[in-house]
């Protein structure tokens, strides 16, 4: 039982990264470099908001004040991953260019989106396996759930917001990226804003237990939500539109390619 | 077109081959050579020094026309594709280009680096045996069991330092073997570290796996299992294989060291030594007395190609070293199923294996076929680089560097010397090597190196383009593949009627041989990094895991970038065991708290 749980709740979470790594990301070497590379970002601003949640003690408690942080902390490493990957580029697009037999493929710099959606999901990934990981090693026993007055979708909810947030931070990344090239900054607000919102909304989760396990849906169709927002807008900071939309469920060859 | 570029190719090869004339000669000559193998060796040593000169020089003509093949190639914007082209050019477009060939090899290192550690990780999960520590190492002989921080100090800084001393001195005695060309020696003592690791640990492994998953099984049984899986070890390490396989046990063996030490060291000992290793590497790399940097540099004056032993050192293309001639072919056979092929390398002796004919793949395929099998151990010579011994790994820690081809200086000391043999030989597969060679000057960074996976005529061009020992024959792609044709019909003719090796085969094991001065991981690196990772994940903290593995494999980027850099022998080790070890302590101390709180309350940042 508990290992059915644990599987459930794996693929839950990262059954559609998954897929997504393997289909878009695995067979290019820089793109999988590249989602290393943003894992590792996020891991500093981790280790920097940890730095700081440890260092002020008599708020140790209050999980409030580091969430805040963190999530700023992660919005400032997500913009400096950009710089990195902005200046990376330039280098990159001009060998690329040059060297068309070379494996890695122009477009990957030609169109930005690519890279804004690789290291996207290289945040959601490293961000997801953080918050559940240990989650799930419990979850595969021995010892059952909800004994202690816990809510029995404990996790089963976290199964679910991981898959958001992983998700959310792979669009994130997309419209963060397209606004801070067009020097749109609302819309760069709006993401930390999103962010904050969702992050803040999971505080609700605490006040959950045997009895109230609706509390989860307070946090969980907030953040479904704004995940279909979002991808709305990456889909159309990408270039996207209702036609392509349509034309992408007619039938023909190569239309799940990404390019 | 075709008779015509035979042509031009058969001219070529007489030129190159002017002193020597007909094949038969050349057949003789090599049959006498191989008799007298270690005059040849020394005979290369002379016309090596001899050459250096006109290494220089070549060198500058290799950067100069490989400028001037890629841009007539690409038809790149820059003007001046003839003509003399500043250094300052060269060097930002081949770092720029090893930038991007370097991912490839970045991921040829990740996957096995990353199956390496999965295979620690899962065992100590899943089998207690390795995580709790109660036999120790005789080299560890403090270890009390105390929370006294100032004990802990003492012992685990003691206990380290025993083991540094032990590498020194196995580092010391694998140099002193090879520079006194104790090959044999070499290759016993590696053979037989191999075997009592194929055996030995892995029958506690199978044991303890058995014991943890409550599996019955009887001695038979086991022992058949055991013997196959060791046999085959040997075999394909030490003789020839499946490459895959080769690579498989090649993990395999570095996840059973790794284990060994995670189990049977105290745990303080075990971060003092990573941390000890990290200055010792960089120490025996980079100094220039360093003793794994004058292995290095040994085997280069010796001219013997930068093959390690294969028992040491993971490779991302071809790991056989003694048969690399047969690798070459099991390649080709592997992609394009030329079904004839097996059958040919069946009947095909042993390749001679010194170590300038496996410089070149075909050279010694050929060279194979006219002389008898050789004593092989010239070969080892190769590991020149191995900076450590199987010994090492098995009882204190062996590290090697990530190893880059070399400084161009020395490669194309090593290309002259191969032309030298090969002109002498007078072998229509000449021609190959010749463009080999070049092409491995042109490829001066260690990431230009192709990987087998890509190879194809493309690179084949590119490679000509940049060939600097014969002008005339290589300014275009063209010529190039003409050159390569007319080699292999040349040598059809004479040495293998049952092969038809294509166009497209030529260019393979071209490029095959290009690949081999790829980039080379240590066994030593798999095995630290592989405790790093095991110890971050006995503590049961999967977060700890997560952040030490995600910052070895950043650690190993930043060394191959550099590695592009710098063109040398870089230790492997500090990057990324500096970031892991930072990152271990990082999380199990400060975000570990933080991360199992939000878990707990289900907050997600």
């Amino acid at each position: 039982m508990t290992l059915m749980e644990f599987f459930g709740c794996t693929f839950i979470a990262f059954g559609l990264p998954f897929a997504l790594f393997i289909f878009t990301i695995a067979r290019d070497p820089m793109r999988v470099i590249v989602l290393i590379a943003s894992a590792f970002f996020w891991l500093m601003s981790l280790l920097l908001s940890s730095i700081l949640w440890y260092a002020v003690v008599p708020l140790r408690d209050k999980l409030a004040f580091g969430l805040v942080f963190s999530v700023i902390f992660q919005e400032c490493f997500r913009f400096l991953f950009y710089k990195t990957l902005r200046r990376a580029d330039e280098g990159l697009l001009k060998v690329s260019l040059q060297n068309t037999s070379q494996h890695v493929t122009p477009k990957d710099f030609l169109n930005q989106h690519i890279m804004a959606y690789v290291s996207g999901l290289g945040f959601g990934v490293i961000a997801g396996a953080f918050s559940i990981i240990n989650v799930l090693a419990d979850m595969s026993g021995p010892g059952t759930i909800g004994i202690m007055g816990d809510s029995k979708y404990f996790f089963w909810t976290s199964a679910f917001l991981t898959l958001c947030f992983i998700l959310l931070h792979t669009v994130w990344s997309v419209v963060f990226f397209a606004a801070l090239d067009k020097k749109n900054y609302s819309i760069v607000a709006c993401v930390v804003a999103t962010h904050m919102m969702v992050s803040c909304l999971t505080l609700l989760n605490q006040r959950s237990s045997e009895e109230h396990s609706i509390v989860y849906l307070g946090s969980i169709i907030p953040s479904y939500v704004c995940l279909f927002v979002m991808t709305a807008l990456a889909f159309n900071a990408a270039g996207g539109s209702f036609t392509n939309l349509k034309v992408a469920f007619a039938c023909r060859k190569g239309r799940y390619e990404i390019d | 077109m075709e008779s015509s570029s035979a042509e031009t190719g058969a001219l070529m090869c007489n030129s190159l081959d002017a002193g020597d004339g007909c094949v038969m000669h050349q057949l003789l000559q090599r049959c006498r050579r191989s008799e007298e193998h270690d005059n040849m060796l020394k005979k290369i040593e002379t016309s090596e020094e001899e050459m250096s000169d006109e290494a220089s020089l070549l060198n500058i003509n290799t950067n100069r026309n490989q400028d001037k093949g890629r841009k007539s190639h690409i038809q790149s914007k820059k003007k001046s594709s003839s003509g003399y082209i500043s250094k300052h050019d060269i060097t930002h477009q081949e770092e720029e280009e090893a930038f991007v060939q370097g991912s490839r090899h970045m991921i040829m290192l990740f996957v096995p680096v990353t199956l390496c550690m999965i295979v620690v990780v899962a065992t100590i999960a899943s089998v207690s045996y390795y995580s709790e520590t109660n036999v120790y190492f005789v080299y560890t002989p403090f270890h009390d069991k105390t929370e006294d921080t100032t004990t802990i100090v003492w012992q685990s800084t003691a206990n380290a330092m025993i083991l540094l001393c032990l590498i020194i001195v196995m580092t010391l005695v694998l140099l002193t073997l090879y520079t006194f060309r104790f090959y044999k020696i070499i290759n016993g003592w590696l053979m037989i570290a191999s075997v009592i690791l194929l055996f030995f640990f892995g029958f506690v492994y199978l044991q303890q796996i058995l014991r943890a998953f409550n599996v019955p099984m009887d001695y038979i049984t086991v022992s058949l299992l055991l013997w196959n899986f060791g046999v085959g070890g040997i075999f394909c390490i030490h003789w020839k294989g499946p490459l895959l396989l080769q690579q498989a046990y090649l993990i395999v063996i570095s996840a059973f060291v790794a284990l060994t030490f995670i189990k049977h060291m105290p745990e303080w000992t075990t971060w003092a030594m990573l941390g000890v290793l990290v200055i010792w590497d960089l120490f025996a790399v980079l100094y220039p007395k360093g003793p794994l940097r004058l292995l290095v540099e040994t085997a280069q004056q010796r001219n013997e190609p930068t093959f390690p032993f294969p028992a040491l050192i993971y490779s991302s293309t071809m790991l056989w070293q003694i048969t690399v001639a047969d690798s070459d072919q099991t390649e080709l056979d592997k992609k394009q199923n030329l079904p004839n092929k097996s059958g040919e390398r069946e009947s095909r002796p042993l390749p001679a294996a010194s170590g300038e004919f496996s410089a070149q793949g075909t050279t010694s395929r050929s060279a194979g076929a006219a002389q008898p099998p050789l004593n092989r151990s010239p070969m080892p010579a190769a590991g020149a680089q191995l900076p450590s011994t199987s010994a090492q790994i098995q009882s204190a820690g062996a590290h090697m560097p990530l190893l880059a081809t070399d400084a161009s200086a020395s490669r194309n000391e090593e290309k002259m010397s191969e032309l030298n043999v090969m002109s002498k030989q007078d072998f229509p597969r000449d021609v190959a090597s010749l463009m080999d060679s070049s092409d491995v000057d042109a490829l001066d960074s260690p990431f230009m190196a192709k990987t087998s996976f890509e190879s194809d005529v493309d690179d084949l061009n590119e490679l000509g383009d940049g060939s600097p020992t014969d002008p005339p024959a290589v300014t275009s792609k063209k010529p190039k593949q003409q050159q390569s044709k007319s080699a292999h019909l040349l040598h059809h003719r004479h040495s293998r009627p049952s092969t038809k090796p294509s166009h497209t085969d030529r260019s393979k094991s071209v490029t095959d041989d290009k690949e081999d001065r790829g980039v080379k991981l240590g066994l030593g690196d798999f095995v630290f990094y592989g405790v790093l990772v095991g110890k971050a994940s006995a503590k049961g903290d999967w977060n700890t895991t997560i952040a030490c593995f995600v910052a070895i494999l950043i650690g190993l980027c930043c060394t191959l970038l550099l590695l592009a850099i710098f063109r040398k022998a870089l230790p492997a080790l500090p990057i990324s065991l500096t970031f892991g070890l930072v990152f271990n302590f990082a999380t199990s101390i400060l975000v570990k708290p933080f991360m199992e709180s939000l878990a707990s309350e289900q907050v997600y940042i």
